[in-house]
């Protein structure tokens, strides 16, 4: 068996396509390759001992404990055998012979395809300075997650670094378990980066209402403790007293293993629209370790979301068994949604830092809102905060690039359900 | 034939990715409840595996009505 040369891969299936990294993006690879109707041989290679388990209830079910763990698989070993997806986990993919069309295995072994799908996601930005032995955790995995859940039992006072979404849904949990919670943050708005200073703003009063402590303005300098961690100390000197200290300082995507290859690697395996690598037409790659082309951007980027994982997973499956006339291109507006005390934000399409904020619409309580963001007059994102229903109505204002004056128009006098169509209730 | 279709209330958190994807069987109502169809035609069928793919919370079923 030959692999052909790049342009007869595009009119051939391939035969065996190899998927590292299973997680959600891929095992919704694997599995949207059958429903695809490829046929051919499927290998999903797991650096985890686990089955397949999606993260965001990591930072919110599984930490509230509303859901055991098991909750949280993407599929069960019936499932992918059923599907003929041979699943390998436990052994991280070490290296990647590009000619050869091999990965290489931690254990040794050495699988051939002639499609390879790259998922393998990002991990937790290393931590810069020496931490006592016990009590400093990140939350990316099921063990991270879990052993949080357990130091929660033993009422520690908890300090959380970095105020991004994991850091503050983290600290939604800990407040709501009745812990006392400090969150330290290097930036003087926290959260302004990812919903703008007006929700950022909006979301910290509400994280303060349930007496959650916000350090801003003032980097980690030092954690100290001998076996277990004591205290976290601030560059203006600053000692917090700690128990229990969870790190979410951002991710960087899992591209080590690809090191030496032809893939262009800054921040993230460069693709195109198709998810097909820059470089090298056998290889694609899915998730958070990918940089597609997003709308309203010039550069491809990492879009670190849920849906993205997803929408892309669903398109390489697709495209992988088609010709390259037939493939389809990425189209959704980028979502991405977060927890805090019940509450929850959900955003659509990736606004610039700079972006201004406007407020459409309010609850009558004023405690929930739909904003949008926009630069030059035009929409770039918009968010509801504790209004699920608005969400279709923003997403296409988004989609379509409205302007902000179209959308002032959207939540405008009160329309009655009657004059939309009616569909029975269950 | 027709397919029946159910969102478990219980785990549907309000992503609407499924109102986005087949709003002719998915709704938001204004009072922010999801709305469906509890059938649907074959010819939705692809739609409806999608929607099931793209909801964050499992929540959607889908099977012969
Ligand atoms: C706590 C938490 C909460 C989140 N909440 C939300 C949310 O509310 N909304 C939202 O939109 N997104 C959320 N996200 C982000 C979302 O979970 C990610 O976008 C999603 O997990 C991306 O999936 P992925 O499969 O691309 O990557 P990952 O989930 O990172 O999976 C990659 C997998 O590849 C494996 N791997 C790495 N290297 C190798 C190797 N060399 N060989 C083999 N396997 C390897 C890893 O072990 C991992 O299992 C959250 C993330 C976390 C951690
Ligand atoms: S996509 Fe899922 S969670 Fe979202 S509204 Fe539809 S059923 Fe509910």
């Amino acid at each position: 068996m030959t692999a052909g040369p790049a342009d007869s891969q595009a009119h051939r299936p391939p035969d065996r396509v190899v998927v590292v990294g299973a997680s959600l993006a891929g095992v919704r690879t694997a599995l949207g390759l059958r429903r695809a109707g490829f046929t051919g041989g499927v290998t999903l290679v797991g650096a985890e001992p686990w089955l397949p388990y999606d993260r965001p209830p990591l930072s919110k079910q599984v930490l509230l404990g509303e859901w055991t763990p098991d909750r949280t698989r993407l599929a069960s070993a019936e499932q992918l055998a059923e599907q003929g997806i041979e699943v390998l986990l436990g052994d991280p993919a070490v290296a990647l012979d590009e000619d050869g069309r091999r990965v290489l295995l931690d254990s040794g072994a050495r699988i051939g395809f002639d499609a390879l799908v790259v998922a393998t996601g990002a991990a937790p930005r290393p931590w810069p300075f020496p931490t006592p032995a016990s009590g400093v955790h990140d939350l990316r995995r099921l063990d991270d997650a879990v052993a949080i859940r357990d130091a929660f039992d033993t009422a520690p006072r908890v300090v959380v670094v970095g105020a991004g979404f994991v850091g503050t849904e983290l600290a939604s949990a800990a407040a709501r378990r009745g812990l006392p919670v400090t969150v330290v943050e290097p930036r003087p708005d926290p959260l302004a980066a990812q919903l703008g200073t007006l929700a950022g703003t909006a979301l910290l009063d509400l994280h303060r209402r349930h007496g959650v402590r916000f350090h801003t303005g003032h980097a980690v300098r030092a954690v100290h403790g001998g076996d277990r961690v004591s205290s976290v100390e601030l560059d203006d000197g600053t000692l917090l007293d700690a128990d229990l200290v969870v790190v979410g300082i951002g991710v960087l995507p899992n591209t080590g293993w690809l090191r030496g290859s032809s893939l262009e690697l800054t921040d993230g395996i460069r693709c195109d629209g198709t998810g097909v690598a820059t470089t090298n037409p056998a290889i694609w790659a899915v998730g958070d370790v990918a940089r597609w082309p997003v709308a309203g951007h010039t550069e491809p980027r990492r879009v670190e979301h849920w849906t993205s994982a997803v929408e892309q997973a669903g398109i390489v499956a697709y495209n992988l068994v088609r010709p390259a006339a037939e493939r389809r291109v990425t189209a959704a507006t980028p979502y991405v949604w977060t927890d805090h005390y019940g509450l929850k934000v959900q955003l659509v399409g990736l606004a610039g830092a700079d972006d201004e904020s406007t407020v459409l619409h309010r609850s009558p309580d004023g405690e929930r809102f739909v904003a949008v963001r926009h630069a030059g007059g035009r929409l770039s994102a918009a968010l509801a905060f504790g209004m699920p229903e608005t969400l279709p109505k923003l997403r296409t204002a988004v989609r379509s690039g409205a302007s902000l004056t179209e959308a002032t128009t959207l939540f405008g006098p009160a329309t009655t359900d009657t004059d939309r169509y009616v569909v029975p209730r269950r | 034939m027709s397919l029946r279709v159910h969102v478990d209330r219980t785990h549907c958190e309000l992503h609407g990715q499924c109102v986005e994807r087949v709003p002719s069987v998915f709704r938001f109502t204004d009072g922010g409840d999801l709305d469906h169809l509890a059938e649907a035609g074959d010819d939705l069928a692809d739609d409806l595996a999608d929607a099931q793919f793209l909801c964050p919370a499992q929540a959607i079923e889908v099977g012969p009505a």
